[in-house]
């Protein structure tokens, strides 16, 4: 399932946070929050505000109308006074004076509706107008009046006439000498228009109301007529009104509802006027300013985050299309340059600094490409000369034995071959070089060219190993190696010889014996220098079957092939199918999980075996006996970097003639010496190519010397028998040369070609072969044996 | 023993005289590169007779001399080669690509 992708490209999985939403998210919040607590804030303050401001208004409203009330009073009282202190004396009760005067009394009686009366101080009705008689139960005020001289108001009382609550006001009328002779009496009905009635109905708002109480807490004026007169709940109004305090504040309402309450105490009576206004109604204008504020503030919250959006999108529009470009910029040429159209700001710099990075970029790219243009085609000219190596003899394989090495895109020192080497024997080598690329393919070469110019001497696998070791180890920097496995097929005997340095086990399976491991048991080459291998060698049939690979094919199988995909029908399947299952397994897994080494493989089964030994061809190997004394031996070993072999053997042929040799003979092995021993240089230490001498033998020497400066050791060792009979005189010299080189395919040297030849180089043995007679080699080719027989 | 070349009064003719080996080499180069470049004869002839012994690598010079003569039209004729010598070229088979002359 196709992975989804996130914004620019970042996978899922990613933590990925715009910068234009965490502008929007922070600010955004911050103004939300801002907004909403700023409008609770505004609202609370505003509804206190208002509370302070109503509460205010009623307190107001109550004094005024306190103040009011005590004017009336006041006024209806000096009234009374003001009668009393015009009323003749002498009034007697019942007397038409008395009435005369008490009906031209037409202000107090206008004032005083509900009756005005003469009274003595015992409360003796005086006068009255007729029908009329005092309130029960006010004698005893009339009384308790007189006591106190002062004009006065009587408790309320429920009017037996109009059921609502009524007061007396009495005014003293006094002597020439001041004591009290009546009291001018008035009744007043409290909800009179005139009197309180009026004042009682004022209203702050629909629901305010007024109420008035006398001082044991009874209702004197109150919208519900119903309850006049009636005690009102001490728990509402008790505590208020005898602490005797005046103020405004919060209390249980009628039906315990919080109503706001101003309470005033009258100054003319002991009576407290009460204004109430249920909080419902006193935090109506509050609530709907809350209302109106919380719809302002809904609506502002969308607007202001659509703003900080638009806002955080203006601020970070560079900068995210800056992103976008530079994103972008990783997918395509990158000649591109990155443009903004307004990078007034920070984003400028950057752009500048990016087009400046990408500049550079695309030239270090120019060079990484021609870098990789030069490396590829130095890849493909070692390719090429692995392949000329190699291919020889992987065309020469025989129909029983496949070897081949996959490759992947660039070399990666995987290298097999093959080569026939004399009748009977086959050679095969797999190795895999440290590294990859150039140095290890290259490291591959020399191993291969020491394996090709062997095998064909039938040079033991052990010489093979130490020459490419040597070789590796002197050509490759430390740290590089060469894991390789040497295969020696004789069919000449039924023998199998593997020399494994490093690489995988190779198995032999054979019909009886069952698999057989040859696992590595020496050092890669190019590690320790005169490291002495390990062979293992064992006797096969005709259809065992060999099969070795290197580590690239297990890496890819899987450690040890745990499937077992090399080994299915080792033992049964017909060679062409075994192969044909491994080679289709490993196309198969690498074109699955992708080749990352390279691949080589080898599968041999074992032909039938030859009938007879067969001798190696024309020259012999080895030395024949002789039957003569050796009557004198001399053994020289030199360095040819600090001894030159022509100072050399003027001395040693003086030597030898001292010895009896004849000048003949003398001469005869100065020149044989002289060949031999220029080969064991030249050829066997330094190297040299004897076709140089076409170029001519300027260069040749002047190579040869700049060999020979730089040959770090290497030696020559000269040995030269005098042979003789039993007393007799010398019968033969023998002469051995032997270099510390690698040794050459003598082998291939053949005397007729070498004769024939127009070359200027290649006679030197030539010679020899001409003046001595038994010129042999040894198997390495770096020693060279003949004798020189007395003439 | 030295080895040294010694001009002839007769174009084209040089007198080799010592051991023509290897160590030669220059004076063999310089002798016969102003023969070369005088040309004027139809063969470059080499005396022998004074040569102890050659070794390959005078072999081989010998032969380089042929190929650059050839280049020029010229041949290179050995004459009176010592005994030694003249085994060395019969062993070489050089009769086959020079001509050899015991007088």
């Amino acid at each position: 399932m196709a992975a989804k992708e996130r914004p620019w490209g970042l996978p899922m999985g990613t933590r990925f946070a715009s910068i234009q939403l965490r502008i929007f998210l922070t600010f955004g919040a911050t103004l939300a929050l801002a907004l909403a607590v700023g409008g609770w804030a505004v609202a609370r303050y505003f509804n206190r505000m208002t509370g302070h401001l109503i509460q205010s208004q009623q307190a107001g409203l109550t004094r005024m109308v306190a103040s009011a009330m005590d004017g009336k009073i006041s006024t209806y009282l000096g009234s009374l006074e003001a009668e009393a202190r015009g009323c003749p004396r002498g009034l007697e009760a019942g007397g038409p004076a008395a009435l005369r005067w008490l009906e031209d009394r037409r202000v107090i009686r206008s004032m005083f509706e509900d009756g005005t009366y003469l009274v003595g101080p015992d409360g003796q009705l005086l006068a009255g107008r007729p029908g009329t008689r005092l309130p029960d139960g006010q004698t005893t005020f009339i009384k308790g009046l007189a006591g106190t001289g002062k004009p006065g108001i009587s408790e309320p009382y429920r009017s037996a006439t109009s059921g609502n609550p009524s007061v007396l006001m009495a005014a003293p009328v006094r002597d020439e000498e001041g004591r009290i002779q009546l009291f001018v009496i008035g009744v007043i009905d409290l909800l009179h228009d005139d009197f309180l009635g009026t004042l009682s109905s004022q209203q702050m708002a629909d629901a305010s109301r007024l109420t008035l109480l006398d001082a044991n807490g009874r209702i004197l004026l109150h919208e519900d007529r119903s309850r006049l007169l009636e005690r009102t709940d001490p728990r509402r109004w008790g505590l208020l009104l005898q602490a005797g305090t005046e103020g405004a504040g919060e209390g249980p309402g009628i039906g315990g509802n919080p109503t706001q309450i101003s309470v005033r105490r009258l100054q003319s009576v002991p009576w407290v006027l009460a204004a109430t206004l249920p909080q419902s109604e006193a935090g109506l204008i509050a609530h709907r300013f809350r209302r109106y504020l919380q719809w302002a503030v809904a609506a502002a919250v969308p607007l202001a985050l659509l703003l900080t959006w638009a806002l955080s999108h203006r601020l970070t529009e560079n900068l995210e299309d800056l992103t976008r470009q530079v994103e972008g910029a990783a997918s395509k040429d990158p000649g591109q340059r990155v443009h903004l159209r307004k990078a007034n700001d920070e984003t400028g710099l950057l752009v500048d600094a990016f087009n400046g990075l990408l500049a550079r970029l695309e030239d270090k790219r120019a060079t990484l490409i021609k870098a990789q243009a030069r490396s590829d085609e130095e890849l493909a000219v070692a390719r090429h000369v692995l392949q000329r190596l190699v291919e020889p003899g992987l065309t020469a394989l025989p129909p029983q034995f496949h070897m081949e090495t996959l490759q992947v895109a660039r070399i990666n020192g995987d290298a097999c071959t093959y080569q026939e080497g004399p009748a009977g024997l086959h050679f095969g080598l797999l190795c895999d070089a440290t590294g990859h690329g150039l140095t290890a393919g290259i490291s591959t070469l020399p191993a291969i060219q020491a394996f090709l110019s062997m095998v064909a001497r039938d040079v033991p696998l052990e010489t093979m190993y130490r020459e490419i070791n040597q070789r590796i180890h002197q050509l490759m920097p430390v740290g590089r190696f060469l894991c390789l496995l040497l295969i020696r097929l004789d069919l000449r005997n039924g023998t199998l010889s593997v020399l494994n340095a490093g690489l995988p086990d190779a198995i032999l399976c054979t019909p009886d014996e069952g698999r057989r491991r040859f696992m590595s048991r020496n050092l890669p080459a190019g590690i320790l220098a005169g490291e002495e291998p390990v062979i293992e060698t064992v006797a096969v049939a005709p259809g065992a079957r060999l099969l070795a690979c290197t580590d690239g094919v297990l890496d890819l199988l899987g450690t040890a092939d745990p499937d077992g995909w090399l080994l299915k029908g080792l033992e049964t399947v017909p060679l062409a199918t075994h192969r044909s299952t491994i080679q289709e397994t490993l196309t198969r897994i690498a074109g699955k999980h992708g080749q990352r080494d390279d691949l080589s493989w080898a599968l041999w089964e074992v032909p039938p075996l030859l009938c007879a030994r067969i001798e190696p061809p024309g020259r012999t190997l080895g030395f024949v006996p002789s039957e003569l004394d050796e009557g004198f031996r001399l053994d020289l070993t030199f360095q040819p970097r600090h001894h030159a072999a022509r100072d050399l053997l003027p001395d040693v042929i003086r030597l030898l003639s001292d010895r009896g040799l004849g000048a003949r003979e003398g001469q005869i092995l100065a020149l044989a010496l002289t060949e031999a021993l220029a080969n064991a240089v030249d050829h066997g230490l330094l190297g040299l190519d004897p076709d140089l001498k076409r170029q001519g033998f300027e260069a040749y020497e002047a190579l040869r010397r700049l060999h020979l400066a730089g040959l770090q050791k290497g030696s020559v060792r000269l040995s030269i028998g005098l042979r003789t009979r039993p007393s007799g005189p010398i019968q033969e010299v023998v002469i051995e040369v032997e270099d510390t080189g690698p040794g050459f395919d003598w082998r291939a040297w053949d005397p007729e070609v070498a004769g024939a030849s127009t070359a200027p180089s290649g006679r030197g043995l030539l010679l020899i072969r001409a003046l001595s007679k038994g010129m042999t080699f040894n198997e390495a080719g770096n020693q060279i044996r003949f004798t020189i027989p007395s003439v | 023993m030295t080895f040294a070349i010694r001009n002839d009064p007769q174009p084209g003719l040089l007198h080799l005289e010592g051991t023509f080996t290897f160590d030669g080499h220059a004076t063999f180069r310089d002798a016969t590169a102003l023969l070369l470049e005088a040309g004027g004869f139809p063969a470059i002839i080499l005396d022998l007779s004074g040569v102890a012994y050659m070794d390959s690598a005078a072999l081989g010079m010998l032969l380089l001399l042929r190929e650059k003569a050839a280049a020029k039209g010229l041949k290179v004729a050995l004459r009176r080669p010592s005994l030694p010598v003249a085994g060395i070229l019969k062993v070489v088979q050089f009769g086959k690509l020079f001509d050899i002359r015991e007088s």
